[in-house]
């Protein structure tokens, strides 16, 4: 999947418009990416060193199996891109799948720290995309379809704020009658044949 | 009978959904997500099935010809979105076994071939304008040019008040009357007790919250206690067979009021306009209560509504813990009976959980707020 993105998805992307060879990316281009077998390990929103000590991180990513995990920053991916070339493209923070040894997972990771208000709206937005725009390389659909896990998570670690004397606190108890990992149910995600939902801890098997 | 409806590139609306409405469905979205065209849309289509129904049942009965022809074009026109349209706009609508679709190759409308596929059906639509019909009608002016949803919810009060002469307005403690005034023209009074006792004034005196209920629940009132839907449409069906000189064609096989699907359908623009949110709810029971959990009720009613208030979407939990525990004293419904979609960016979000709807989109205002309040505040 990394050479995937890094050649056919740059690729697609120089000739969705009229773009200057000159201005169009370099193919190959290099992805930023990391790699971890660990059992459990949290994500940041960050340019570089992802993996975070536990509890850290605005998810948590459990891995009990050992799977080799690799974590793409599709965010810095575009955004080291010619500003043509992305233009208008959404770019939720992370990919990440288990390599192809296994071929179980592909997960688009939207992450949120501080204040996940105006982030979760738009969450679902950017992943689905995201997914469109990736499955428009036939290579990567092929590649996304084999995988039985098709997830996209929007993970945040925030709970609704104190309010002075408790005025509008009950604003936030729907939250805390809501379970675990709460569905996201947006059409254009789930008929790509993904699942979405809301959750700071990521079990993988 | 399963009703469903898929909606492409249509105004703000680009795809969504909806493989089975469900007695009571909410739409909630920002302003010029594409609520009220969804609704629009879906009142639309459930009205030509429901000419649907009556052209198949004059066919069933011995008429050959259809005495009418859709004309999509003008029913756009009406319905304020010609300007949505366009060559890929996809618009499926589908209930019990009877479709009507429409793409750039025109309208599409199945033929009901089976007694038991036709349905029986009201189309009422109440606009998010209500508050000026007792304006309106006070000053007896030209209707003509209203909005077409404006006139459609004047000519149902106009309906209703020739029938429903007083009524109990619960939400907001006042009650309706219709009064013969001069000329034999309506007036309509509201009586309430304040703080120097009983007061009766005119509908257009008082408040706007008033102004805008008090035509909601008439309406609803008349459509849920009073209206035969089956003497309605026999009156229409005989007019067409009039207007069209079919009469002695008709060999009626069937009494519409041995057909066992019957629906009125609202569909609802802001029920909390102008509203207390405590008003609201008491709004949202008087609803729920009349259209489903009433055990007299002579047939099905759907609802359908677009709503910005939190208060109204968080008091669908409540109704659905009531019917999970069987409180039946006040006014509940199940989840399953029920859907609240976003509309976002022109696509459909579920809100639904597992036994519970997920009403925080409508709270993280109220979080954004109190965020940027502790950031101020350190």
């Amino acid at each position: 999947m990394k050479d995937l993105l890094s050649t056919q998805f740059v690729s697609h992307l120089n000739n969705r418009k009229d773009i200057d060879e000159a201005e169009k990316a370099t193919v190959p281009t290099e992805v930023p990416a990391q790699t971890t077998n660990a059992e459990v390990f949290d994500l940041l929103d960050k340019e570089e060193n992802f993996f975070q000590p536990i509890g850290v991180g605005s998810v948590t990513y459990h891995n009990p199996s050992h799977l080799e995990i690799v974590v793409v920053n599709y965010e810095k991916l575009l955004n080291d891109l010619p500003e043509i070339v992305t233009k208008n493209l959404k770019r939720p923070d992370y990919i990440v799948f288990d390599s192809e040894k296994d071929d179980k997972y592909i997960i688009i990771n939207e992450l949120s720290q501080g204040k996940p208000v105006s982030k979760r709206n738009d969450a679902k937005y950017q992943m689905s995309n995201a997914i469109k725009i990736l499955m428009e390389v036939p290579d990567i659909q092929e590649w996304i379809n084999k995988r039985p896990y098709r997830w996209c998570v929007f993970s945040c670690r925030n709970t609704f704020p104190e309010t002075p004397e408790g005025i509008a606190d009950a604003f936030g108890l729907n939250g805390k009658n809501l379970p675990e990992r709460i569905e996201i149910k947006f059409q254009p995600i789930t008929k790509a044949g993904f699942t979405a939902f809301e959750t700071d801890v990521i079990r993988l098997d | 009978m399963k009703e469903s409806i898929s909606i492409q590139n249509l105004g703000p609306i680009q795809d969504i959904e909806i493989e089975n409405i469900r007695p009571l469905t909410v739409f909630v979205g920002k302003s010029g997500s594409g609520k009220s065209t969804v609704l629009k849309t879906v009142a639309l289509f459930r009205w030509i099935f429901k000419m649907a129904c009556i052209r198949s049942f004059l066919k069933l009965s011995g008429v050959d010809s259809s005495p009418f022809t859709f004309d999509f074009g003008t029913y756009l026109k009406n319905n304020g979105m010609e300007d949505f349209v366009n060559d890929s706009t996809c618009i499926v609508y589908k209930k019990g076994e009877c479709e009507i679709s429409y793409t750039k190759k025109g309208l599409k409308v199945g033929n009901i071939t089976d007694w038991d596929d036709i349905s029986l059906e009201k189309i009422s639509f109440i606009s998010d304008k209500r508050n000026m019909i007792p304006e309106i009608l006070q000053r007896n002016g030209d209707q003509k040019n209203l909005n077409f949803f404006l006139r459609e919810s004047l000519d149902d009060y106009k309906k209703a008040t020739e029938v429903v002469k007083k009524l109990q307005i619960d939400c907001l403690d006042v009650k309706f009357e219709v009064e013969k005034g001069q000329n034999s023209r309506d007036r309509y009074k509201i009586t309430g007790e304040g703080e120097n006792g009983i007061y009766s004034i005119n509908l257009t005196d008082s408040s706007s919250g008033t102004q805008t209920v008090t035509p909601l629940s008439v309406i609803m009132e008349y459509f849920t206690h009073y209206y035969d839907l089956v003497a309605a449409l026999n009156k229409a069906i005989f007019h067409i067979l009039s207007i069209s000189d079919r009469l002695s064609q008709f060999k009626g096989q069937k009494d519409l009021g041995s057909i066992s699907s019957k629906f009125v359908n609202f569909h609802i623009e802001e029920p909390e306009l102008s509203l207390y949110p405590t008003s609201q709810c008491q709004l949202i029971d008087f609803i729920i209560n009349n259209c489903f959990n009433r055990q007299d009720r002579e047939c099905d009613f759907t609802v359908m509504l677009a709503t910005h208030s939190p208060y109204i979407v968080n008091y669908l939990n409540l109704l659905t813990i009531r019917a999970k525990n069987g409180i039946t004293s006040e006014a509940n419904l199940s989840l399953e009976d029920m859907d609240v979609f976003e509309i976002y960016n022109g696509y459909l979000n579920d809100l639904k959980q597992e036994d519970i709807f997920d009403t925080r989109l409508l709270s993280d205002p109220i979080e954004e707020i109190y965020s940027q309040y502790h950031d101020i505040n350190k």
